[in-house]
């Protein structure tokens, strides 16, 4: 899975660290399960489109809807920025 | 897409409204006072100022000027009385464009600011605001309507402490203009600020101020009115003396056709339709023991459905909803964060729904599932 695009979101009551991200492809199952290896994953699949979290604890929290193609962000306050290009460059192995 | 963020902008706007905003751009635009008397029946900037006076029972339409929204409005106000050495009184119930103002003017040292708490239902007791009152209090500035609770204040009552210590009263009317009957006169507020994008079915852009006569108030800008060209000082009297500038005839427009679409349905049946789908969402929702409502009081107007699930930020709800269901709500502090603590929210805010007279029954019913959904997934996890 490529990223196409990556945004940083203004005004984002969950933090000021947190980035939205473009996928080539819609998110699948298999893919949210590949994702479990970057941290614990909470996979909803009771709501209508499916809901995760994947949480590397103090490190950063991924989250997005199966069948979509956006994912979001969030990094704690002090992370570096160019760990969204470190987790885009894991994604691309999932 | 399901829109439930009303209560920020009205969506979809009425079809006359997209219509009336069409033919405005595509032809050429009649301001009678430039044109004359000729032209008066075609003055839409005299039309809107009469929908409005009749809709907030003003008895001058010319005492309505228009501004870019209710935030130039309230600087209009705030910034435009002499206010210095003075005392002003406001309420935690506000929006950040009454507060900043504010917090502006009394950083400057030019005023002392009280600002009255709510209670956990939003209300203000005119009482607490009685006994707020200074010797040297010039100016109360109260919502009328909370844009996170849909709480409705008693601006008569407030309007009468103001002027029993001698103060103006200035009301934010961004959420109950066109919502909520206001009885502009009959309650003698000085200053009302309002909006035309929410529910006078307006553009974004668009706003005004209502100014009672005697007020003495500053030009917020001053500048080229069309009339009287040849006076090198800004020319008195109402509206020019506020209204420098060409004006947004489009986003004016939106408002005449917004509130002629009021008057053609009633406001009452679009009050009752709207407050219906908020009695429903509060009925089926109630009761799940990880849903915690902060509007089912007896002061809400129940336009708004402000909200939490027990076990999850509200920026997480909003985003499942969005992603997951297609349905766009607000959360967060609604630019009102001083009304944080009153109803016990820190740090995270809420989640509103906020429907319109075009959410259907079945749209509404698909929102409440989905929070159904979402609170019993959050219990599960």
């Amino acid at each position: 899975m490529k990223v196409i695009k990556s945004k940083k979101l203004e005004g984002c009551i969950e933090g000021s660290n947190v980035y939205d991200l473009l996928l080539s492809e819609q998110i699948t199952k298999e893919f949210i399960i590949n994702l479990s290896k970057l941290g614990k994953l909470s996979y909803h699949a009771s709501i209508m489109k499916p809901y995760f979290t994947i949480i590397s604890k103090g490190k950063f929290t991924i989250k997005g809807v199966q069948g979509n193609s956006t994912i979001r962000i969030l990094l704690p306050e002090d992370a570096d920025e160019q760990l969204i290009n470190v987790i885009s460059e894991e994604l691309r192995s999932c | 897409m399901i829109y439930l963020n009303n209560a920020a902008t009205s969506f979809p706007k009425p079809a006359q409204v997209i219509k009336s905003v069409n033919n405005c751009l595509k032809n050429p635009i009649i301001h009678a006072a430039r044109t004359g008397l000729e032209r008066e029946k075609e003055d839409v900037i005299y039309l809107c100022r009469e929908n409005l006076a009749k809709l907030f029972n003003i008895a001058d339409p010319l005492h309505i000027i228009f501004t870019s929204g209710s935030t130039e409005a309230l600087n209009l106000a705030i910034f435009g009385l002499e206010l210095r050495k003075t005392h002003v009184i406001t309420t935690a119930t506000e929006h950040n464009s009454v507060l900043r103002p504010l917090v502006l003017l009394k950083k400057q040292g030019h005023i002392e600011l009280t600002i009255v708490e709510c209670d956990a239902a939003a209300f203000v007791s005119p009482d607490k605001v009685t006994e707020a009152v200074r010797t040297n209090t010039g100016l109360i500035v109260v919502n009328h309507t909370s844009n996170v609770t849909g709480t409705v204040q008693d601006i008569q009552r407030l309007a009468e402490i103001a002027h029993g210590c001698g103060a103006l009263i200035l009301v934010d009317a961004s959420q109950s203009a066109g919502s909520i009957p206001i009885d502009f006169d009959g309650w003698e507020i000085d200053l009302m600020a309002f909006t035309g994008h929410k529910s006078l079915y307006g553009i974004q852009g668009v706003g005004g101020l209502c100014i009672r006569e005697g007020v003495d108030l500053k030009p917020l800008k001053v500048g080229g009115t069309g009339i009287y060209s040849e006076l090198l000082e800004q020319p008195k009297g109402f509206p020019i003396h506020y209204e420098s500038g060409t004006q947004n005839t489009p986003g004016i427009v939106s408002i005449l056709s917004g509130t002629d679409f009021i008057f053609r349905k009633g406001m009452k049946k679009i009050h009752s339709y709207k407050s219906g789908l908020v009695r429903k969402m509060i009925s089926e929702l109630k009761d799940i023991t990880n849903i915690k409502i902060y509007n089912n009081y007896e002061n809400s107007s129940y336009t708004n459905f402000c909200f939490n699930i027990e076990g999850m930020v509200p920026e997480e709800v909003g985003y499942i909803l969005d992603e997951s269901f297609d349905i766009v709500v607000r959360t967060g502090l609604h630019c009102a964060p001083l009304l944080l603590r009153p109803l016990g929210v820190a740090p995270w805010g809420t989640v509103r729904a906020s429907p319109s007279f075009f959410t259907t029954e079945k749209e509404n019913d698909i929102f409440i599932n989905a929070v159904k959904e979402i609170a019993a997934m959050v219990r599960k996890a």
